[in-house]
This record gives C-alpha cells, sequence and structure tokens, in this order.
C-alpha cells in the first residue's frame, strides 16, 4: 500500500461516515430514525437493498468463484426476479397499509402477539451473529493479505459503522448506501477494464471470452437435475425464489428498507430496479473474475492465494517442486493460450482448445497436490483460496491509488450490509420487544433514546462476535446453520399469514414451536443437508398449522 | 384490517417486465453458454 491509497482509502471512508453522520444527526422522531421518516424515493430504496445484500464478501468471494468455478454461480440469482414480483403485489401493499415499522409487527395484527415476538425473537438470534460475521469475513482476509491486526480492523470497521447508524438511523443507512454504492459501481467498473487491459496484445476481450470457453469457465447454464449440483437453473429457479422470499420478505434488514419508501409505488419501483440489475450485477462480477482467470493464463501465480498457506508450503521441498511444475505448467498454458486466441484455422483452434484443457487440469491437479500438501502438514489451515484470489490480483496489480479504491469497495461493502443489520436489530428490539411490552406509554425522546442506544448495543455486539469468530472453526457455517433452522419456520408462518387465511394465530403458535424443535432435531440427527432445512421447516409449519386448524374446527362443529 | 377477507392483488405491467427481463437474461446466458463452450 502506498500513500496515494491511503489517502484515497481514508478520503472515501471518512467522507462517507462523516456525511451520513452530519446530514442526518438532528433527528426527534421515532420514525424518522426506524423508517427515514418515509421519504425514500425509488431509487433510494432500490441501492439501499442492493447495498444490505451485497456484503464485502461479494466482491472478495464471488470474483473468485468464478475464477475456480466459470460463471454457473449465476444461476443461484434466477429466482431473486420472481421473489421481487411476489414481494410487490402482496407484502409490501399489506405492510404500508398496516403503517407497520417491522414485519414481525405485521404477525401481530395477522395472528396475536406470542406468534409476533417468538418470530422477533428468531430474527434477533440469527441476524445478531450474522452481523458480527459480516464484519468478521472480510477482517480475517485483509489482516491475512494486509498484515493488519484482526481485532483492531473489526474495532474500525464496526466502530465506523456505529458513527452514523446511532446519530441518523435508517436516514444515514439510506443516504450512505448510496454513496457506498457509487464507490462498489466506479471500482468494480473500473478493475474491469483495468484487467482487460492488461491482456496480451492480440488478446481482445471476445478471444479472452474465448479462452475462458475453452477452460470450462463460461459454462454458465446448467439444465440437469442433480441434487448434488449445487448451482443449476432449477436450484436457482426453485430454491432461489424461496431464499430470496424468506429474505427480502421476511428478514427486517431488508424489509426496513423498503419500509422507507414514500409509498407503495416507490417501494415497489425499488424492489422492480433490483429485480432488474441484480442477475446482471451478479453476471458482471463473475465476469471480473473470468477476466483475472484469464489474465492468469498469461501471468504467474502463486500455487496457493492464501500466504499464510504459501508460508506454510515453501518450507517443504514438495511444496517447492510443486510450485516449480507449476511454473512451468504455466508458461506452456500462456504459448498455448497465445496461440489459440491468435489462429484463424478451424482445425488450430480445436487442437489448441485441447491442449487448454489439457494444461488447466494439470494446473488443477498440481494445485490440489499443494493442498494436500499443506492440509496434511496442518488440520487447521484454511486450503481453500478462493476468497483471496481477487485481493491477491488487486494488490498485486493494479496501479496506485486504485488499490485504495478497490479496498474502499471492500470495506464500503462490509460497512453497508452491517449498517442495516444493526438498524434492523435496533429497531426489532425497541418495536417488537421493549415498546410493546412497556406498561405505560412514553413520549418519542424516550423511544429515540432508546433506539440509538439499542443500535449502540447491537453494534458493540456486532463487534465482539467478530473478534471472537476466529476461536471458533466453523462459526460462518455455524451462522448459515443457525439461519437454515429458524429461516424455513419464519417464512412458512409469513406465507401462512398472507395466504391461509383459514389458519388462526392458536394452530400457527403450536405449529411453529412443533416445527422448531422437529427441524433442530432433523439438524442433529443430520436428516438432510442443512440447506434443504429451510424447505423443510417452512413445508412443515405450513402442514402442521393448516392440520391442526382442520382438527380444531372439526372438534368445535362436534361441540356445537 | 380485516384478515379473513381475500386480498386484492394488483398485476402491474411493470412485473411482466422483469419475469420477461429475467427469461431474457437466460436465454442471452443460453447463448454465451453455447457460443463460448
Amino acid at each position: 500500500m502506498e500513500v496515494l491509497d491511503w489517502v484515497v482509502l481514508l478520503a472515501t471512508l471518512s467522507f462517507i461516515v462523516i456525511f451520513g453522520a452530519i446530514k442526518t444527526r438532528k433527528q426527534d422522531k421515532v420514525q424518522d430514525f426506524l423508517k427515514g421518516g418515509n421519504q425514500g424515493k425509488w431509487w433510494t430504496v432500490g441501492l439501499s437493498v442492493m447495498a444490505t445484500q451485497a456484503s464485502a464478501i461479494t466482491f472478495l468471494s464471488t470474483p473468485g468463484q468464478a475464477f475456480s468455478d466459470g460463471m454457473g454461480f449465476v444461476q443461484f440469482y434466477f429466482g431473486l426476479p420472481i421473489a421481487m414480483v411476489i414481494i410487490c403485489l402482496v407484502f409490501i401493499p399489506i405492510y404500508h397499509r398496516l403503517k407497520v415499522y417491522t414485519a414481525y409487527e405485521f404477525l401481530e395484527s395477522r395472528f396475536d402477539l406470542k406468534t409476533r415476538t417468538l418470530t422477533a425473537i428468531l430474527f434477533l438470534i440469527q441476524r445478531g451473529l450474522a452481523a458480527g460475521i459480516t464484519i468478521f469475513a472480510p477482517s480475517i482476509i485483509l489482516s491475512v493479505v494486509l498484515g493488519w491486526n484482526l481485532i483492531t480492523l473489526n474495532f474500525i470497521i464496526g466502530i465506523l459503522v456505529i458513527i452514523y447508524t446511532v446519530s441518523g438511523g435508517t436516514k444515514a443507512v439510506n443516504i450512505t448506501h448510496k454513496q457506498q454504492m457509487a464507490v462498489i459501481f466506479i471500482g468494480m467498473l473500473t478493475a474491469f477494464f483495468i484487467i482487460v487491459s492488461y491482456l496480451p496484445e492480440g488478446v481482445t476481450f471476445g478471444k479472452a471470452l474465448k479462452i475462458a470457453g475453452a477452460s470450462g469457465k463460461m459454462e454458465v447454464l446448467d439444465f440437469s437435475f442433480d441434487f448434488d449440483n449445487r448451482y443449476t437453473v432449477w436450484s436457482g429457479l426453485i430454491g432461489g425464489t424461496f431464499l430470496a422470499l424468506s429474505y427480502f420478505g421476511t428478514d427486517q434488514s431488508q424489509v426496513q428498507r423498503y419500509l422507507s419508501g414514500k409509498s407503495v409505488r416507490q417501494s415497489q419501483m425499488g424492489m422492480i430496479f433490483n429485480g432488474l440489475l441484480k442477475v446482471p450485477m451478479q453476471f458482471f462480477i463473475l465476469l471480473t473474475g473470468v477476466m483475472v482467470f484469464v489474465f492468469y493464463q498469461f501471468n504467474a501465480t502463486p500455487l496457493n492465494f492464501n500466504p499464510l498457506v504459501e508460508e506454510a508450503g515453501v518450507q517443504q521441498e514438495q511444496y517447492q517442486d510443486l510450485q516449480r511444475d507449476l511454473e512451468i505448467n504455466q508458461k506452456k498454458k500462456a504459448e498455448v493460450s497465445l496461440a489459440f486466441a491468435t489462429t484463424d484455422n478451424p482445425a488450430e483452434k480445436a487442437a489448441y482448445k485441447e491442449e487448454i484443457k489439457f494444461y488447466t487440469q494439470k494446473d488443477r491437479e498440481i494445485r490440489a497436490a499443494g493442498t494436500e500438501l499443506v492440509s496434511e502438514m496442518d488440520e487447521n489451515i484454511e486450503t481453500n483460496d478462493k476468497d483471496y484470489v481477487f485481493i491477491y490480483f488487486i494488490l498485486n496489480n493494479l496501479p496506485r491509488g486504485l488499490i485504495g479504491l478497490l479496498l474502499a469497495v471492500i470495506l464500503s461493502a462490509a460497512m453497508s450490509s452491517t449498517a442495516s443489520e444493526l438498524n434492523a436489530l435496533a429497531s426489532t428490539t425497541v418495536v417488537d420487544l421493549y415498546k410493546r411490552n412497556q406498561k405505560k406509554e412514553r413520549d418519542e425522546a424516550h423511544y429515540m433514546k432508546a433506539s440509538r442506544w439499542f443500535t449502540l448495543m447491537w453494534g458493540a455486539m456486532a463487534i465482539l462476535v467478530a473478534c471472537t469468530a476466529n476461536l471458533f472453526d466453523n462459526l460462518i457455517q455455524l451462522v448459515n446453520i443457525i439461519g437454515s433452522i429458524f429461516y424455513g419456520n419464519v417464512l412458512g408462518i409469513f406465507l401462512l399469514a398472507f395466504f391461509v387465511k383459514y389458519v388462526k394465530s392458536r394452530s400457527v403458535f403450536t405449529a411453529a414451536l412443533i416445527t422448531q424443535v422437529l427441524v433442530i432435531i432433523g439438524w442433529w440427527f443430520d436428516w438432510m443437508p442443512y440447506l434443504w432445512l429451510n424447505i423443510f421447516g417452512c413445508a412443515l409449519v405450513m402442514g402442521i398449522a393448516i392440520i391442526l386448524q382442520t382438527l380444531n374446527k372439526n372438534n368445535q362443529q362436534q361441540v356445537a | 384490517m380485516n384478515h379473513s377477507k381475500p386480498e386484492k392483488y394488483i398485476w402491474k405491467k411493470s412485473y411482466s417486465l422483469v419475469l420477461i427481463v429475467n427469461a431474457f437474461y437466460i436465454l442471452l446466458f443460453y447463448i454465451l453458454t453455447v457460443i463460448f463452450t
């Protein structure tokens, strides 16, 4: 990192934080603090929803995912536009009509207080842990590659977010989201064009795509029905719709974004904006990863992009041999790739394509051997280096100033997601638990103060989780498991509330409790891969509630 | 609000647009897959 990078990084982040805090500091109404005064225009809502979903890991991991496995990950987002339409059609009009502050408030109006409190608590557990991981995940990667202190990084990200979320609430979150998205778009577009410009002479963008295709990176669609294959068109359309519906429809960190819209129309347009742009945006981030892959067809790479693995590996003679093998293989691959890109003869092209396939496979085998070697030496070391590919490229290849901008992109993304999470955690705590259980009505100033204190408390909690996350080997997976255990049940409750008017509160609450116990048992005894617990929980709560309601009705008819 | 009444859902042209554009993206990705693999 040069001085210019530090200037760009610090200037970008401080501007966002100071502007966000100063511009929104004078707030004395709870509605302003928790719903942004319902002033949000569609583009504010749209960008805020997008910024909340795009965490730092999106920009660190996604290009690495494409580098390693190609463009197939984009299929995961095919269900998102469908979910956006359902949310615009069903969720938004009802939330706006009821003038709710949180999604869970609606459940009291539809069912009862018990159901509202249960879902709010499930959200707080899951999102409270996730907020810590949103800070921890980029911190661990940046601390490894830049040599920065992990705890200090956790505190820096956490405190920067706390400053403006405590000061300005939802309004500050929305304002800073626009600037963060501007930094993200500018940074990613610049990085993309620079990568393409780094390709050797004669290798145009179109030819780069052909090289990527010859290496198997351009298989965007997979129409197979293989359950072991995580990303297919079908899992994207069905599972993706399901997941996006639970996330955007029932998770307060997203619901709060569109509740801040000026009107139903503005909120709906914000979601439509996401439905139209999310798929191309993810495609573009993946394409950046593919261009990094093509760049490394012509340039040397380490055996493993994680510096800790390299450090551990180079001490072994066998690892050094593998590094030499990789270097030789890369030189051959570069020659063949260039020949493939520059020839117009179809027969030669086909022959070079086969050679590229051969060297790509060999490259994979050499890397796998290196990984295995280091894993044997140290079982605890993270040998999966997908998350390190893009940051390695940034630090080793981008010009001065741009490294600072790209780091600002990553930290902005971390801050944008964390801010929405803290904002939503505070709102749910104040509205669904604290205010709802107050015996006497307090004034506006009291709830404003409480909202700020709860934001601060959740911020401190997120930093604490981030700082202790390193102690647990699989904490990120643990958070995903906890999410999968609760998400399905909560979505099922919401679907019953919206679509099955026949089911009443008692049946839903009992069904939710039974489902939660069964899902936990299912997870404990490993009945299915944990991601399927989402669908299992949702189907179970809906099925049990409908059966209980039918039984109740029959009993009542018999008594009558 | 009376929750026992069925809701009236109003379909808008923009929803059709989102679904059509999504189908167009899938078609475009199919063409890309065919061309480059």
